[in-house]
């Protein structure tokens, strides 16, 4: 049998990883630095090559770019304690754009379309599902809207609207839990997936007794 | 100590040790639970095979190491289909790690079905700026990227020389993780271009993108679950629909604890009344 190495490698980093769900521990400490030092060096050398291809290298041909690049160069004043606040341009600049792309159709897609997808006929008489879907659609918009609607005391009817709109989030809340859970499931599944290998038959029980010594060690006050 | 102290008390590492074991036991022993297709699924399904031959599609290939365990499979899926079809693909990521991830994943697919690269497919790789990127690329690609990924200039590459911004784009596959995602892809996608969207997200995004849905977003596929259900939309069962009997055991356990925890709870209250 062929040794892959870097099946091998993933192993390990499982098992170092999974194995803080148990107990933290050197290993897993050191793989998880890894981790950290791998990604920063990935995206520092990404973020470079962006800048050159993007920024640097279409300069000959395109001047205006000369702004964007300056602004992003005082972007590195911060590290400077006397210059600092030079970075404070680029960063309204940014700002401002960002406010300005966002809300040019924020009304259209987070108002319009949502009153649009809301506003939907109650019966449907060739779905009871449907029906059924949609009334529970108009009644949880109605009253969790009414919920947060605070110039009027909830008292009576208007009380027990509220206490519908509650119950409604609390029902929302519950499916995004239900869906975090999956979330999570899934991660597990293929994190196991990286341990049911074949060279896993060998290199788990090594990794079980390194972290068991490591965690040992630990305790002991040697490392 | 009582039984129910007991239970309230269990340790963690025993309950993830369990849920470890609940996940990993089918997997050496499929059961073969079924898995019904979704309507939201489906929809994204049928806009794909509805597309005339030829049409582009943009896709925002988001797989980081983050994310790829939950999407990762699914985007594939998706890109199995969009080339099978007929149809170009234009790579884009909205994060760094996400270039490694395409180069990794969409070769091996392209080259199984005889694609070129530049006239069938083509990566552009990484844009800086999330939502003002993704606005600029609709604006003009050629605002953002002057090379794509492997430093071939656009005007040398024939896919690029039909498409120029949003008018050419006939669809949008956003592939995320990132909760702030659905708003932005309704703001920058759908309400100033009207291209359809089909979104591939984790668990979490996929419940605040659901409002969006089918207005905005005509299709959600969320996690492992709708990466499943592709798979076996396009007759192609990969690691998504081998890994569904896990999740349904597990989604099992989970339910079993909350009963069992929530019951002690309650009979805990119980006796601490009686005592008062």
């Amino acid at each position: 049998m062929a040794i892959d190495a870097y099946e091998i490698l993933a192993v390990v980093f499982a098992m170092a990883i999974l194995s803080w769900t148990f107990k933290p521990n050197p290993v897993h400490r050191i793989v998880e630095s890894l981790y950290v030092g791998f990604n920063a060096g990935y995206l520092l050398v990404t973020n470079m090559r962006t800048a050159y291809f993007s920024g640097i290298q279409p300069l000959a041909t395109n001047v205006i770019l000369m702004i964007p690049l300056i602004l992003g160069i005082l972007m590195y004043a911060r590290l400077s304690k006397k210059y600092a606040y030079v970075s404070n341009y680029p960063i309204a600049f940014l700002t401002a754009i960002g406010l300005a792309v966002a809300t040019r159709s924020i009304i259209q897609a987070d108002v319009v379309e949502q009153i649009k997808s809301t506003a939907i006929p109650l019966i449907v008489p060739t779905s009871g599902l449907e029906t059924l879907g949609n009334i529970v659609i108009a009644i949880s918009v109605v009253s969790s809207i009414f919920y947060f609607t605070y110039a009027t005391e909830h008292t009576g009817a208007k009380g027990i609207l509220a206490k519908i709109g509650i119950a409604m989030m609390m029902v929302g809340f519950g499916a995004n839990a239900a869906n975090i859970l999956l979330s999570r499931s899934a991660r597990t599944i293929t994190m196991l997936g990286y341990i049911m290998v074949p060279s896993g038959i060998y290199v788990v029980p090594i990794m079980i007794v390194i972290i068991a010594l490591s965690i040992y060690a630990e305790k002991k006050g040697y490392i | 100590m009582g039984l129910s102290d007991r239970i309230l008390n269990i340790p963690i590492p025993v309950v993830s040790f369990l849920m470890i074991l609940t996940i990993a036991l089918p997997m050496v022993t499929p059961i073969g639970l079924p898995i019904k297709i979704g309507s939201m699924t489906k929809a994204g399904y049928d806009i794909i095979l509805g597309l005339s031959e030829g049409s582009v599609v943009l896709m925002s290939y988001g797989v980081s190491p983050a994310g790829v365990t939950e999407v990762g499979t699914g985007a594939k899926a998706l890109v199995y289909h969009v080339l099978s079809e007929g149809h170009k693909l234009i790579l884009v990521g909205p994060a760094v790690d996400n270039p490694m991830f395409v180069e990794k994943d969409i070769p091996p697919i392209a080259n199984m079905l005889n694609k070129q690269y530049g006239i069938d497919w083509v990566h552009l790789g990484y844009y800086a700026g999330v939502e003002m990127g993704l606005a600029a690329i609709l604006s003009d690609i050629s605002s953002v990227y002057t090379t794509d990924h492997r430093g071939n200039k656009l005007q040398d590459l024939p896919l690029m020389q039909e498409v120029k911004g949003a008018a050419d784009i006939d669809l949008h596959i956003c592939v995320t993780f990132s909760a702030d995602m659905p708003s932005q892809l309704a703001r920058q996608v759908a309400a100033p271009y009207g291209i359809p969207i089909i979104l591939l997200c984790d668990g979490v995004t996929g419940t605040i993108a659901t409002p969006y849905y089918p207005t905005q977003i005509q299709s959600i596929m969320m996690s492992m679950r709708g990466s499943a259900e592709y798979e076996l939309l396009i007759k192609r069962p990969a690691e998504a629909t081998g890994g569904m009997d896990s999740i349904s055991l597990s989604y099992l356990y989970l339910t079993l604890l909350l009963v069992i925890t929530n019951i002690a709870t309650f009979y805990k209250r119980g006796e601490k009344k009686e005592e008062r």
